[in-house]
């Protein structure tokens, strides 16, 4: 085997590392069900998820790669919500941090709970909703 | 040739090396940078990756909401602004901030508020109550209100019911008091000072199958086990425990202000045989809380509100631990007056330690937290012990610890300072609903359109989804257990869920917790 061929080799694994590299950084994983995300991101895949809750809220969720984060936004409330609950609501994200294999789907299945470590608006804001709730 | 191979391997492993770095730190979300307030930090590095890219922006985004946060946390936990009146105190400093920024209106309104129910409470009759109304254009001895011209009687009687005029006051009728801003009856009265309580005879006494125990009403059952013994119970109008049996008097006695119907000594009735021996229930009865009622509580501290399986059982097995000690003890009151002393001791190193700024010290602290948790094993259901506990371990880092401290300080509160807690709390939901809401409605008008958000139903059915799963969970313990105040631990799960989320919520329960459990956490070390 000639240097040339020793060389090709290593150039096309190196190109095939950055390659996955690239892929993995770069490139999210389109989730459709919380199952598929909440696997993708304990696996600390960079993944994204879209999806309207049973109450019509429209969730965006995005993962980063190598266990990043996690961040969470509500995009859009249903029609029906007054304009100062849209206000208060809609856009705001937070983002959580978690390790490998220990992603808190709670995120993702519930409103409120798990947040306690996460940090952003839209923890602040359902914070003060959930105190109005009786 | 193989020189050249490792070489190449070796360049090719650095590469690698330097390309899984890069990408690591380009997804950094970790580290901090600290605010210029110094003791907020915000949750990522900006000083790593290429301007412009999304995660750059975003992340400079988080940054620059976290000092935002930071700036009004600090400006709002800086001092609190004592009112006019000197005793009640408002939860922010509104010689802070700036007019026209939001959190600065809503801590005004909230003040306002605060401020006006000071002075309801403060006057304890309604003696400033003579309106204006020179300017009104009424008839001479007629007053206005809102614009109508009514009698001075007419006047008294529609703004605070059953009262009249006398020397430009209004005094209540006879048979009423002033209560809340109102003249209201004596029965109401007597019902405020404790549930199950009510007028007979003039004098208010406690209703049927309730007796007097530290001026509340409590069942027959609980009155029993105060008084004989946690091994007592009450049984067809007896006391009944394992020595002896004393009859309860049906004839309710009267009294000057809630004092107990019924009345038993030792000595009138003859010891008669002992009931048969009933299987032991899995229910304890005694006026404290007992191993398995704390149990029961614990089920639902941990088990509620996301605590998975794992934490749920590591607390049990700590609070058997922590239990056993109790246990091997003479009796609980004898626990507790020990307690008493050892968090008297405790409280008073804390303000020593806080006056001369001992407190800042790390290890200072932990040595106070050492006292105040040597109290607590005596008896868990001191409120300030607890809430102490919340707040050392909170400071040590140890968050689901001091949950469970926060919710057993507001489990253990007394029925009459959990009303309190309700109205400062309610008043407080008031106030930010309104800001919220970004409008001033009435609570009715508040109420409905947060009962119509859909929002609101999700949080709720969150809430409710929790606590139906403790409730599941605590079947066996609760059973037929008066610990097991389900409405209670609903109301607690949210307050102290809610100021887990929301610096804004914790900062508006600063002012009732300083008025229930005499800690100003306004004021600690930080």
């Amino acid at each position: 085997m000639g240097l040339k061929k020793i060389i090709i080799f290593f150039a096309v694994c190196l190109f095939a590392v950055i390659a996955a590299l690239a892929y993995l950084t770069f490139v999210a994983k389109d989730c459709t069900t919380t199952e598929c995300f909440v696997k993708a991101a304990n696996d600390c895949r960079k993944a994204k998820l879209e999806i309207v809750d049973d109450a019509d809220m429209f969730w965006r969720y995005r993962s980063s790669a190598f266990c990043g984060g996690l961040e969470k936004t509500l995009v859009f409330l249903n029609d029906k919500e007054t304009a100062p609950m849209k206000e208060l609501l809609e856009g705001k994200s937070l983002s959580c941090d978690y390790t490998k294999g220990k992603f808190d789907q709670r995120w993702v299945t519930s409103l409120i709970f798990g947040l306690e470590n996460c940090r952003g608006e839209l923890k602040e804001n359902l914070g003060q909703l959930l105190f109005l709730t009786q | 040739m193989d020189k050249l191979k490792i070489k190449i391997c070796v360049l090719l492993a650095v590469t690698t090396l330097f390309l899984f770095v890069l990408a690591i730190k380009v997804n950094a979300h970790s580290g901090n940078c600290s605010s210029q307030w110094n003791s907020c930090t915000s949750p990522c590095t900006i000083n790593i990756g290429i301007k412009g890219t999304a995660w750059y922006d975003d992340c400079m985004n988080q940054c620059s909401n976290q000092e935002l946060e930071c700036e009004t946390a600090l400006a709002k936990t800086a001092t609190s602004c004592f009112d006019q009146w000197g005793h009640c105190s408002s939860p922010c400093n509104t010689s802070i901030g700036v007019w026209g920024v939001s959190w600065y209106e809503g801590c005004t309104d909230f003040c306002e508020k605060q401020q006006t129910a000071c002075k309801n409470q403060t006057d304890s009759t309604p003696v400033n109550t003579q309106p204006t109304t020179q300017s009104t254009g009424c008839a001479a001895g007629d007053w206005d209100l809102n614009g109508k011209c009514l009698s001075k009687d007419e006047w008294c009687n529609t703004t605070y019911g059953n009262s009249h005029e006398e020397n430009g006051k209004c005094p209540c009728n006879a048979g009423y008091s002033f209560l809340n801003g109102a003249c209201v009856s004596e029965d109401e009265v007597c019902r405020a000072n404790s549930a199950n309580a009510s007028v007979k005879n003039g004098q208010c006494s406690c209703d049927a199958g309730y007796g007097e125990l530290n001026n509340k009403c409590v069942t027959i059952e609980q009155w029993c086990q105060a008084t004989y013994g946690a091994d007592s119970h009450a049984e067809n109008g007896s006391c009944v425990s394992a020595s002896q049996q004393v009859k309860i008097p049906t004839q309710p006695s009267t009294r000057p202000a809630l004092k107990p119907i019924i009345n038993i000594n030792k000595t009138q009735t003859p010891p008669v045989k002992k009931p048969p021996v009933q299987p032991v229930k899995k229910t304890s009865k005694t006026k404290q809380l007992s191993v398995q009622e704390i149990q029961a509580i614990t089920v639902y501290l941990f088990g509620a509100m996301g605590y998975d399986a794992d934490d749920f059982d590591r607390a049990m097995e700590t609070i058997d631990e922590i239990f056993k000690a109790a246990r091997g003890l003479p009796s609980r009151k004898e626990l507790n007056e020990r307690a008493l002393v050892k968090r008297k001791d405790a409280d008073k190193e804390f303000i020593e330690a806080a006056r001369d700024g001992r407190i800042k010290n790390a290890e200072t602290r932990e040595r106070i937290r050492k006292m105040y948790l040597d109290s607590w094993l005596d008896n868990p259901q001191d409120k300030k012990a607890d809430m102490m506990m919340a707040i050392f371990e909170k400071d040590k880092g140890n968050n689901d610890t001091a949950d469970v401290f926060e919710k057993f300080a507001y489990m253990s509160l007394s029925q009459k300072e959990r009303n309190t807690l309700t109205t400062a709390v309610d008043m407080a939901r008031e106030s930010m609903g309104e800001k919220l809401m970004r409008e001033k409605v009435n609570r009715t008008l508040l109420q409905k359109q947060l009962d119509n958000s859909a929002v609101m139903n999700q949080l709720k059915q969150n809430v409710n989804g929790e606590i139906a799963k403790a409730k599941e969970t605590a079947k066996d313990v609760c059973y037929g257990n008066s610990a097991c105040d389900w409405a209670w631990t609903k109301k607690v799960g949210i307050i102290t869920e809610a100021q887990k989320l929301s610096q804004n919520v914790r900062n508006l329960m600063d002012d009732p917790i300083k008025i229930i459990f005499g800690i100003d956490r306004k004021n600690l070390w930080d």
